[in-house]
């Protein structure tokens, strides 16, 4: 009952915060400068052509009637038409979800185990030689700027070495095989970062938990180390870890803006750059919208994961 | 009334939140070698930036010229040369010496994250203590804001910003200056929200202080020491994310050197010229693990948590106790990106909103 009516809450305070991503993101986008159509048509066709467009596309009403259009067709699931493409926004973001979250989704996959590992090894050797070397690592890890990383991938394991091909993307759920060598380098380059910061994460909470006194009670049972270590500490240790999974989630949806225009993978963050080049601003809002939306769901699941996992905290 | 100093705080947190004690604090640096070799790159890139600085402005670029190369000449004759003795790290599409180009380009990366940090730290410092501080609506107001922008993943906020407002350095500090406000204010608004009812601060209100005084001159400084941390872990992401940009277009335009528009003019040579893409990116890696490095130290040593925990002998054992001695507290990772991720986050889900 609690968490049932703790859920449907959280999820309800979410409407006013998507309401201002949606007022701040509309305004944003409408006050690039330039002309979109003209950007989009290019210079030749005459003006009658354009005025079609820009009426076709309701850009000639007043800014107030096209932002409560907007909204209302909101409501009703309908992110608006894309000028470029000519087609209803819900359908390019629906096309375009899957490499994203491929992505995304390998890369947490790879990067959880990983990450937790190092971390557990680190807290276990706290202060000695493989605690050091690992928390340099994860400090390189995060300090390593990713597009950076994915040139150096592409140079070495594309170009040198040419065991992988330097770009593009195949659905994996179509064709597993062709898809892997394409998928590694984004991949990599996404899930390096991740695992730096996850697996600090994990070794600082988990030494904070060696600290606690129920450590020493199990020490003074007589239970090994290594059963303490993960049967109890690291159980308490995950929630600081689950917070900071569902957090991630927008650095991870702002790196696949970079890592697909490097590696030319038609996903959301591509959809979104090239919008915003093109000005098609229903597309651009529509991405964000559907990012931050994202994030808040994260967060709002996130929130209830606490609840499985941690009995002592109670919602009312 | 002075500021926090000097007040009646019979407290643990006055001992490092306080002026005094922040000088101590850095003092405490010196144990952790890993902030040391950070404070070095931060220090030479510093004196790096300076001299480009007053090298471009005073002396149009006579000294570097003198010294190397000019990091603005351009020789078609001297396209992609490989490193040499003469380019030590090549030359570039326009055969501009890449090296002196690298050592001009350590003025943007600092200008951007330093200015950056700063409208982050003051935008953030002012709404996250007037957000606790006053409470009721204009907390909700000011943080539901926050969490608008929160909300949308940093990278795309900037690009939509510079794209308004056009690619420049000016544009690029404070598009990631108002990326970086809702971090800084979620710490400053938990800290507040500690600190508010404290006996001094109740002191102060029956000396009959204005609400104002009270805020910024007795809460805020108390309650800087994490703000302080999140800025130079913050730092690094704010340098790599404004390479990005610039990485993307949107950023410093030409003629200007910067680290992140040399490697997206590298990305395209990549084949016949490595190095016009490698040592760029070596750069931007240096600076942010030198901001890193100091600030996983700083963290350490200013972590309130870690220092109230009372030490008792039988919680360690000898062997720990004397490693504990001299090396760090363990972290409470709050990392570039995510920053304030940690603190605002767990706070927050673990029903601050209920």
């Amino acid at each position: 009952m609690g968490l049932f009516r703790y859920t449907l809450r959280r999820f309800i305070q979410l409407v006013p915060v998507l309401f201002g991503i949606v007022t701040l993101t509309f305004i944003m986008m409408h006050a690039l400068p330039g002309d979109p159509v003209r950007l989009w048509l290019g210079e030749e066709p005459g003006q009658e052509l354009a005025d079609e467009l820009i009426a076709a596309h309701g850009f000639d009403r007043p800014m107030h009637e096209q932002y409560l259009d907007y909204l209302v067709n909101l409501v009703q699931g309908d992110l608006g038409q894309s000028f470029v493409y000519n087609r209803p926004v819900t359908d390019l973001i629906w096309e375009r979800m899957e490499p994203t979250m491929v992505i995304m989704g390998l890369s947490y996959l790879i990067a959880l185990p990983v990450a937790i590992g190092l971390g557990i090894y680190g807290a276990a050797r706290h202060n000695r030689a493989g605690d050091h070397v690992s928390r340099l690592a994860g400090l390189a890890g995060i300090s390593t700027p990713n597009f950076w990383l994915a040139l150096m991938l592409i140079y070495l394991l594309a170009f040198n070495l040419d065991v992988l091909p330097a770009s593009g993307y195949t659905s994996p759920f179509v064709d597993p095989v062709g898809a892997a060598p394409l998928l590694i380098m984004p991949v990599l380059t996404l899930a390096t970062a991740q695992t730096a910061l996850l697996m600090r994460m994990t070794r600082s909470s988990m030494i904070e938990e060696m600290r606690e006194d129920y450590v020493e009670t199990a020490r003074a049972y007589g239970i090994p180390e290594r059963k303490i270590m993960l049967r109890h500490s690291f159980r308490n240790a995950l929630l600081p870890l689950v917070t900071i999974i569902g957090l991630q989630v927008s650095t991870l949806l702002g790196g696949s803006v970079i890592v697909e225009e490097i590696f030319a993978i038609p996903g959301l963050g591509r959809l979104f750059f090239d919008s915003v080049i093109d000005q098609d601003y229903s597309v651009a809002v529509g991405v964000t919208l559907f990012f931050s939306t994202l994030f808040l769901i994260g967060v709002v699941l996130t929130d209830i994961a606490y609840a499985y996992i941690d009995p002592r905290i109670k919602y009312d | 009334m002075s500021t926090g100093k000097g007040t009646p705080t019979a407290d643990v947190d006055a001992e490092f939140d306080e002026d005094g004690g922040l000088v101590r604090t850095l003092k405490k640096l010196r144990h952790s070698p890993t902030s040391l070799v950070g404070l070095f790159i931060i220090a030479a890139l510093v004196i790096m930036a300076i001299f480009s600085a007053i090298d471009n402005f005073i002396f149009d670029r006579a000294i570097i010229t003198w010294l190397h190369a000019d990091p603005h000449a351009m020789d078609q004759s001297m396209r992609y040369e490989e490193p040499s003795r003469e380019h030590p790290m090549g030359t570039d599409r326009y055969g501009r010496d890449v090296f002196t180009r690298l050592i001009y380009g350590s003025r943007t990366a600092l200008t951007i994250g330093i200015l950056a940090v700063g409208i982050s730290f003051v935008g953030g410092v002012i709404i996250g203590s007037v957000s606790a501080f006053f409470g009721g609506y204009v907390d909700d107001l000011l943080m539901r804001s926050v969490e608008i922008l929160y909300a949308i993943p940093g990278l795309v906020l900037a690009i939509i910003f510079m794209a308004i407002f056009g690619p420049s350095i000016y544009n690029l500090f404070i598009a990631y200056g108002i990326v970086g406000i809702p971090a800084y204010a979620r710490v400053m608004r938990s800290e507040v929200l500690s600190l508010r009812d404290r006996e001094y601060v109740e002191a102060a209100k029956l000396a009959g202080l204005p609400r104002r005084t009270i805020l910024f001159r007795e809460i805020v400084p108390n309650g800087i020491a994490p703000v302080i941390v999140q800025a130079t872990l913050s730092m690094g992401g704010v340098i790599i994310g404004a390479a990005a940009l610039s990485f993307l277009g949107f950023g410093v335009q030409p003629p200007t050197p910067d680290w992140g528009r040399m490697l997206s003019d590298g990305r395209t040579a990549m084949v016949v010229a490595w190095w016009v893409a490698v040592f760029p990116g070596i750069m931007i890696f240096l600076t942010v693990m030198g901001f890193n490095m100091l600030g996983d130290g700083l963290r350490d040593i200013m972590d309130p948590k870690m220092t109230v925990e009372p030490t008792t002998y039988d919680d360690w054992t000898l062997d720990e106790w004397q490693t504990e001695q001299q090396t760090e507290q363990p972290d409470d990772d709050i990392v570039p990106g995510s920053t304030g991720a940690r603190t605002d986050g767990a706070g927050e889900l673990r029903g601050g909103r209920s």
